[in-house]
């Protein structure tokens, strides 16, 4: 039986209003923590620099350290969020107006977008200036958020759906150039960014991960950059959602860690709760209950544990044992500017490995789209939907069968900065595996071997029910440069 | 090993024919030392002996990079591309060694001056920016002439980018000459650890000091 019992934010609401004492409790510590100086290890601002800063602050082997686009991301900010839950506990012990119980039993909240209604909205207590009082400033909020989020609007269900993530069989897939990695990302070393040359997203932190941070921060908003997202107190609610999901797809048959010391054994550098330095590996933390939490739910979803897909491929064996192969990919950059956009891919005969013609297979076993070399000044705040082959009559929204997968910007900034040290050389790639989308084409004799399509379909916070769309103009939408649009066969 | 174990190294690692190439410039330089013969026209000498240094040199630290661009290349065009992006990523090293060479004759500048010089280098952060270029390769387009053109374009960078991080290393062996096989190997061995390892500004110290150590010894 676990110590503490993360709870869902919105059933705190739901049972006691926004100020339910577990929310309001979080917002006086985050007050205390925003009071405390840069150089205090449990300060919010150290504690938001331990994610990343900006170029040209002091850094150390605490600061800016945290995981992404590597098979460390998990457990990377698992450790990093249970330290800091420690350290909100802590805050509240001088607090007299937290009661004793709540100070006893406090956890962090999760925030899940993804059980439909409301819920894809930000939590009031979030979006309120003032706390319940009407006159004291409230720490959870900011106005550095995307304009539909903060007035109640809802992420896209595209967005915090993450039933793709969950869908996906392995938790880490060595790099090959245009595969898939697997839930968790890519084998690598340390990766704070894109340090390593095959540095790559699992799905869980491509959907709903990255898209969350630019849906709630928009252009310019602090969670939408690498450097400022955890100076938004829903960031940490966001996190312990990404950490639930990744106990929820250990709850699958056929899911596991990986058992690599290389992976188990990483240590990663923190303070605890008095300031004092710690060192802690991902083997201390497989499972929530090793450190004394739990998850009010974390249950298999009904439709992926019945087998039903959430539009994604369910590789149920590893992919084949041999390189992928380039069969086509677009001669131009593509810009994205907010709008819809497409562009077809002539593909070649595979030559090489996925000719196959020693194995006797009649077609390659995976297919794969790889968009790469994704580079931008900041963060557009907004993502795309890419989909195979959609037809031109089709609405992108209902036409969930060619959805292949999400496009999104947190870190693009970083993608060519050369100032610090995580060169991020080849700007953000994500790759899709839509093996089964191509099969079922086959099948149906729409699959044309020498040509494909991908369009990518804008993804916008939704305003409030009956209020106008407040989002920016698509002409001050920040443009995104994709280098190259790919087809992979293996 | 077998024809198949050969394939599939070939298939993952199609920079293995980049690194032949590499030890088969390492191997003619060490004969050369061993067995140094008649110089007809020294400076002719000194350029083709530069050609050869800059390809044992410059080769091992870009093998990962030349790796990841033949892989995103179609796959019958994996060599081509490699030849085309390091073609002209030694053409640019090849430049500057004309310049270099010319350049420490005139001034007649020894190694041991040059190579403080390269720990002072260093320690800028000019040099670490320049070797965070390094790895900002654009993707190639797919076929035709459009790729070709690209991974000349890419190579040319990959090279220019190369040389303002390296440049104070290579004047130094411009000054040392392409036989000073034991400081070729010491800087081959940094060149790829700077460009290789994970952020590896971390080894800026270090190497200004051993790039310190290597000048006082050359001043003896």
């Amino acid at each position: 039986m676990a110590d503490f019992l993360r709870r869902d934010i919105w059933a705190l609401e739901e049972e006691q209003g926004p100020w339910h004492p577990i929310t309001e409790a979080y917002a006086l510590a985050v007050g205390v923590m925003q009071g405390r100086g840069r150089d205090d290890p449990t300060s919010w601002a150290y504690q938001a620099a331990v994610h990343g800063v900006g170029f040209g602050e002091p850094t150390d082997q605490f600061v800016n350290q945290c995981q992404h686009n590597t098979w460390f991301f998990l457990p990377w900010h698992r450790i990093y969020l249970y330290w800091f839950e420690r350290m909100v506990r802590a805050a509240l012990t001088g607090l007299d107006a937290v009661s004793d119980d709540v100070k006893a039993e406090w956890a962090l909240p999760y925030w899940n977008y993804d059980r439909g209604g409301q819920t894809a909205s930000l939590p009031t207590a979030f979006r309120e200036p003032t706390l319940a009082d009407g006159q004291t400033e409230n720490p959870l909020f900011t106005q550095l958020r995307d304009r539909n989020i903060a007035r109640g609007g809802q992420l896209d269900p595209v967005s915090v759906s993450a039933d793709g993530a969950l869908g996906e069989g392995f938790f880490a897939l060595d790099p090959i150039p245009g595969g898939t990695v697997g839930f968790g990302g890519a084998v690598t070393g340390w990766n704070h960014f894109d340090e390593a040359a095959d540095a790559a997203p699992g799905a869980l932190e491509q959907t709903p991960h990255n898209l969350v941070h630019g849906g709630v921060g928009g252009p310019g908003g602090l969670m939408s950059g690498f450097d400022t997202a955890p100076l938004d107190a829903i960031f940490w609610l966001h996190h312990a959602n990404v950490d639930r999901l990744w106990v929820e797809w250990l709850h699958q048959d056929g899911r596991e860690n990986p058992t690599e010391s290389s992976w188990s054994g990483e240590l990663f550098d923190f303070h605890d709760e008095n300031g004092t330095p710690v060192r802690m590996a991902a083997a201390e933390v497989l499972d929530p209950e090793q450190i004394g939490y739990a998850y009010e739910e974390a249950a298999v979803p009904e439709l992926l544990a019945a087998g039903a897909e959430g539009g994604s491929a369910m590789p149920t064996e590893p992919p084949p044992d041999r390189p992928t192969e380039l069969v086509g990919a677009t001669d131009e950059p593509l810009v994205l500017t907010g709008d819809q956009a497409q562009v077809a891919i002539p593909l070649a005969a595979p030559t090489g490995p996925a000719l196959l013609a020693d194995t006797g297979e009649p077609e390659p076993q995976r297919v794969y789209v790889n968009v790469e070399g994704i580079q931008g000044e900041e963060n557009p705040g907004l993502s795309y939907a890419a989909y195979v082959n959609l037809p031109d009559d089709e609405d992108p929204s209902t036409a969930q069968g060619y959805h292949v997968g999400n496009v999104s910007f947190f870190g693009i900034e970083l993608a060519g900065d050369v100032d610090q040290d995580h060169p991020g050389g080849h700007g953000l790639r994500y790759a899709f595996d839509i093996t089964d989308l191509v099969n079922e084409l086959r099948e149906q004799g729409r699959w044309d071997p020498d040509r494909v399509t991908i369009t990518f379909s804008p993804l916008r916070p939704l305003p409030p029910p009956g209020e106008e769309d407040a989002a920016e103009p698509a002409e001050s939408v920040p443009p995104v440069r994709i280098g190259r649009v790919g087809i992979y066969y293996q | 090993m077998t024809a198949l174990a050969v394939r599939r190294v070939t298939w993952r690692h199609p920079e293995v024919t980049a690194a032949a190439v590499a030890a088969c410039a390492w191997a003619l330089l060490a004969a050369h030392a061993l067995h140094p013969h008649g110089r007809a026209e020294p400076l002719l000498a000194d350029l083709s002996g530069w050609v050869v240094m800059a390809v044992a040199m410059m080769v091992p630290g870009a093998l990962a990079d030349v790796r990841s661009v033949a892989l995103s290349s179609m796959w019958h065009r994996r060599q081509r591309t490699i030849a085309l992006f390091l073609g002209s990523y030694l053409s640019v090293w090849i430049l500057f060694g004309v310049v270099a060479l010319a350049a420490v004759r005139i001034l007649g500048v020894g190694p041991g001056i040059l190579l403080a010089c390269a720990a002072a280098w260093e320690l800028t952060a000019w040099k670490w920016r320049a070797v965070r270029r390094c790895h900002l390769i654009e993707a190639l387009p797919p076929r035709g002439a459009r790729a070709d053109a690209a991974s000349a374009r890419a190579g040319l960078r990959y090279g220019s980018r190369c040389v303002a991080s390296c440049w104070p290393l290579m004047l130094a062996m411009a000054a040392a000459g392409h036989l000073a096989m034991a400081l070729m190997a010491l800087l081959t061995l940094m060149v790829a650890t700077e460009k290789i390892v994970v952020r590896s500004a971390r080894l800026r110290a270090p190497a200004a000091a051993v790039l310190a150590a290597a000048a006082l010894v050359a001043i003896g």
